[in-house]
């Protein structure tokens, strides 16, 4: 059952009318927000059990005053291949173009390196 | 469906984007030029100096730092264990000592000498829509894990709106963040201060804080190269050239000194200590980098081997020509039967040493020790 759940296409779905997304899990500590970019279910909890884990997203500035974003492009590629939507904190991070119209005029906070394809 | 739009979409909207392209392997593309900064003549004649990486080049140095084997494998501090006692015959340590000379050599591997790095300041976008949004840098990384570093994306994205590549070091700090190396800190220790160096190197430790160099920086980073030179002045100075006698360092040493044309003090030493064969292979090594010099054209010229090759050094490039000379003539006198081909005897159990110490039948005598 495990290989079905893996492979996220459309058809094999585990959640009736649930689809894949790219979102932001909340982990860290009180006063100290940390969040992982996960491959997850729509309907699974926030912070529960993820497909795949693709990144990390730091809120808060270090000494060099720097918020650190890591983003495995090879993996996020893949499943937005497969359909995965992401949510638009994640949008804005990859600097994707925002799908709804009114937010579209919305900024862009890095080029698609997705363009390298 | 909607997905698929949505990556139609992505690919229009990416296509016209440029690819990050970064000088990912100048690493070893710069090492093919020139290491030594004292002439600029070299392609301006068509003749090519030899560089640090070259296989003759190697074959010296690792020949002039030797093996001793004493000296590779002295005890480090460790976990505090019994000592291990194996009863062998002599095929089994001859056997012993060969394979430990093979882990010696492996030992010895030279770190890497290559040219500085340049620092990067690409500037991928200037997005002036942006600006303000934030107070803090947002930094990028591509965390693929089959990507070698030097090929990694790292892209920073100002407050000013602006999409720049990282520096070195911020890259370095980062690729330390997300694939953590064991022994390497995010920011050099109080150690690699101008001060603490120096109390390191009045200790006569300079092993130590080299391979701890080797460790916390990349081999072409400016910090690296400090520490290097800083090291490596200070034996020049103190002419302690046996501190690194049996190290990995004493290839890197040799090639500095020799690139910098200051190769007076490592030849009187090594005469001093009698080791003819190094002298003629640092000469060797000398011609070989500086082909355009008086003494490597001369040496051409007269097919110059052995004591000839010292002489003419002596005469043509060295400031303490009197001291060379002098214990050349003593060379000559004493009648001593220098074999040019063969390498010196090493320190260690030879075989000789065995047979007297071992008697005819193999067996240890005891009363002989």
């Amino acid at each position: 059952k495990v290989h079905l759940q893996i492979t996220a296409s459309l058809l094999l779905k585990k959640y009736h009318g649930g689809h894949v997304v790219i979102r932001m899990a909340l982990g860290g500590a009180t006063n100290r927000p940390f969040y992982r970019i996960v491959a997850a279910y729509n309907k699974r909890s926030r912070d529960g059990k993820c497909i795949e884990q693709l990144g990390s997203y730091d809120p808060l500035p270090n000494i060099y005053n720097e918020k650190l974003v890591g983003f495995n492009y090879d993996r996020i590629k893949y499943w937005m291949g497969c359909g995965a939507h992401p949510t638009k904190p994640v949008a804005k991070l990859l600097g994707l173009k925002l799908l709804t119209l009114k937010i579209q005029m919305y900024f862009q906070i890095t080029i698609c390196f997705i363009g390298s394809w | 469906m909607a997905a698929l739009r949505v990556a139609r979409g992505l690919f229009r909207s990416c296509r016209g984007v440029q690819s990050v392209d970064y000088d990912a392997r100048a690493l070893f593309l710069g090492a093919r030029r020139p290491v030594c900064t004292s002439s600029s003549d070299d392609s301006a004649d068509g003749v090519r100096k030899a560089q640090f990486a070259d296989a003759e080049v190697q074959e010296i140095l690792t020949r002039i730092t030797g093996l001793d084997l004493e000296r590779v494998f002295k005890p480090i501090k460790r976990e505090l264990k019994p000592p291990k006692y194996k009863l062998m015959t002599d095929a089994q340590l001859e056997e012993a000592v060969l394979r430990a000379r093979e882990q010696a050599g492996k030992l010895l591997k030279m770190p890497l000498v290559v040219p500085e790095r340049q620092p990067i300041d690409d500037v991928l976008a200037e997005d002036t829509i942006l600006e303000g949004m934030d107070t803090a840098k947002h930094v990028f990384t591509d965390i693929t894990f089959s990507t070698p570093h030097r090929e990694r994306f790292i892209v920073v994205r100002e407050p000013s709106g602006m999409l720049r590549k990282a520096t070195w070091e911020e890259r370095d700090r980062l690729i330390q963040v997300y694939f953590p190396k064991e022994g390497r800190k995010l920011t050099a220790p109080p150690i690699f201060n101008e001060e603490n160096l120096k109390v390191m190197f009045r200790q006569d430790r300079h092993e130590e804080v080299l391979n701890h160099c080797l460790v916390q920086f990349e081999p072409d980073s400016a910090d690296f190269k400090k520490v290097h030179t800083l090291a490596f002045e200070h034996l020049e100075q103190e002419a302690k050239y046996e501190v690194l006698r049996s190290t990995r360092f004493f290839g890197p040493l040799v090639w500095y000194l020799v690139t910098r044309r200051r190769v007076d003090g490592l030849l009187t030493d090594m005469l001093q200590r009698d080791r003819l064969q190094d002298a003629l292979s640092l000469v060797r090594l000398f011609n070989l980098v500086h082909p355009q010099s008086d003494c490597a054209l001369q040496a051409v010229q007269q097919q110059a081997t052995g004591l000839d090759l010292l002489k003419i050094f002596a005469d043509c490039e060295s400031q303490k020509s009197g001291f060379i000379k002098l214990a050349l003539q003593t060379y000559e006198h004493s009648g001593t039967d220098i074999v040019l081909t063969a390498p010196q005897s090493k320190p260690g159990i030879s075989a000789q040493h065995l047979q007297t110490t071992h008697g005819e039948l193999g067996i240890p005598d005891y009363r002989s020790f």
